[in-house]
């Protein structure tokens, strides 16, 4: 079991999970590397005692969020340009399921995220994300018709 | 499965984990103000000075001339702004002028006054005038409006002194009470542009409020205990500032070991709240 009082721990474990989290959000790498830095000095600065690891995940994914829309809001950050990641696959499939996903608009590919990445309730992304749940339903919807669409309905969307 | 098959594929994205050495560093560094407020401040600033002496250096004697004509334009919202830091001295008598009053070059003639770049929203702009009675007071207005237009109300960059024009906007002070209160505040509150808060994109809530009625707000403790009726939040951190050309003050509610850290309330003069945004 985590010990929560070991940051060093935490961080190593909830690393991947927020990283893909924000990077499905950002239109870069680096603004992905800032960005999850941002998140994880909070964590490391922050005095408040976390009660289970659900409580840390939560925490930090709200965060996440919430750093990401502040670096977003900037009018600089506006006008960067996405760059290649040249990100490898072991299959053209996943790599086809990914880029399709990152090609939603940010909205979207959120929900998205979070529901089919994080297996996150509806109710827990809209609380996250300061939605209501039928906002939530509504894009997770028009998320997969988008998807859908991309992915030539091949896929099975539950 | 769409679901697995996702899950697969992210699980090939690796991160780099020097990322948190980085952040396990920063956080052993000696904390440095992280407020994006007063980060765009800074950097708004620095712009200001470079544009400053830009300004200065390509056309010296726009700023030393002494403006012919002073009264207030109609603000006509155009794509730059300039303001103006104007040291004026006072009328033939001793009476402190009343406010919204307009003042000819021999009431209030200016001795210095030179511009620079503060924003990119709106032609007018507030500005801090020290004005010397003839008694050897030191009477002070709190600010005046400028605006560099031409006659067809076009923005001018480099006015020339016809195109400067002045107006005393803020209310006369009675006693000195309220003198002493109004330079407190002034040294503390800093200062925004709500037009361009605006024009960032925050998700901004605009309805559902408690602050619906009026109650004039003038100084930085009413204003924070005026936006506190909004908090549902026990906030560590206040930070006060005030947009003098719109009338809107900005309230940031800040706590940074919570999830819900941060939260700015816009409110007019009269203690109604126009918007509140929540923030990392």
């Amino acid at each position: 079991m985590l010990v929560l009082t070991d940051k060093k721990a935490v961080c190593e474990k909830y690393f991947d999970s927020i990283y893909r989290l924000v990077l499905c959000r950002a239109k870069s790498k680096d603004a992905t590397d800032d960005i999850v830095q941002e998140v994880f000095y909070k964590y490391i600065k922050c005095d408040k005692q976390f009660e289970t690891e659900e409580h840390v995940k939560a925490w930090l994914i709200r965060v996440a969020i919430n750093a990401s829309n502040s670096y977003f809001t900037s009018s600089w950050l506006k006008k960067t340009e996405p760059l290649d990641e040249n990100m490898t696959f072991d299959t053209q499939e996943k790599s086809d399921v990914y880029y399709a996903v990152r090609e939603l608009p940010q909205k979207y590919r959120t929900v998205i995220h979070l529901f089919y990445y994080e297996d996150l309730p509806v109710a827990k992304i809209a609380q996250y994300l300061g939605l209501n749940e039928s906002t939530v339903k509504s894009q997770l919807k028009r998320g997969r018709e988008m998807l859908a669409a991309k992915l030539k309905g091949e896929y099975d969307y539950v | 499965m769409f679901r697995e098959l996702y899950k697969e594929a992210n699980d090939c994205v690796k991160g780099d984990r020097g990322i948190l050495d980085k952040a396990f560093l920063q956080a052993a560094q000696p904390e440095k103000k992280k407020n994006p407020v007063y980060k765009y401040s800074v950097i708004g600033t620095a712009v200001a000075a470079v544009m400053v002496l830009g300004a200065v250096f390509a056309n010296p004697t726009v700023f030393t001339n002494r403006s012919e004509t002073i009264g207030l334009p109609d603000a006509t919202p155009t794509e730059s702004v300039v303001a103006t830091e104007a040291y004026m001295t006072t009328a033939e008598n001793d009476e402190v002028a009343p406010a919204n009053s307009t003042f000819t070059a021999d009431e209030a003639p200016i001795v210095n006054f030179k511009t620079k770049v503060t924003g990119t929203q709106e032609t007018r702009a507030d500005i801090p005038v020290d004005t010397d009675s003839k008694d050897g007071g030191n009477g002070e207005y709190d600010a005046v409006v400028m605006s560099l237009e031409d006659e067809n109300g076009a923005f001018v960059e480099e006015a020339t002194e016809e195109q400067v024009m002045f107006k005393i906007v803020r209310p006369e002070r009675n006693d000195a009470v309220t003198e002493e209160a109004s330079e407190e505040e002034a040294e503390e509150i800093e200062a925004f542009s709500y037009m361009y808060d605006m024009s960032c994109g925050y998700d901004m809530m605009t309805e559902g409020f408690m602050n619906t009625d009026v109650c004039p707000v003038t100084n930085r403790k009413e204003a924070i205990e005026r936006a506190m009726n909004e908090c549902t939040v026990d906030y560590k951190n206040i930070y006060v500032e005030y947009d003098m050309v719109e009338g809107v003050w900005k309230i940031t509610f800040s706590c940074d070991d919570e999830v819900a850290s941060e939260q700015i309330v816009y409110m007019n003069t009269d203690g109604i709240t126009l918007g509140i945004v929540y923030l990392a």
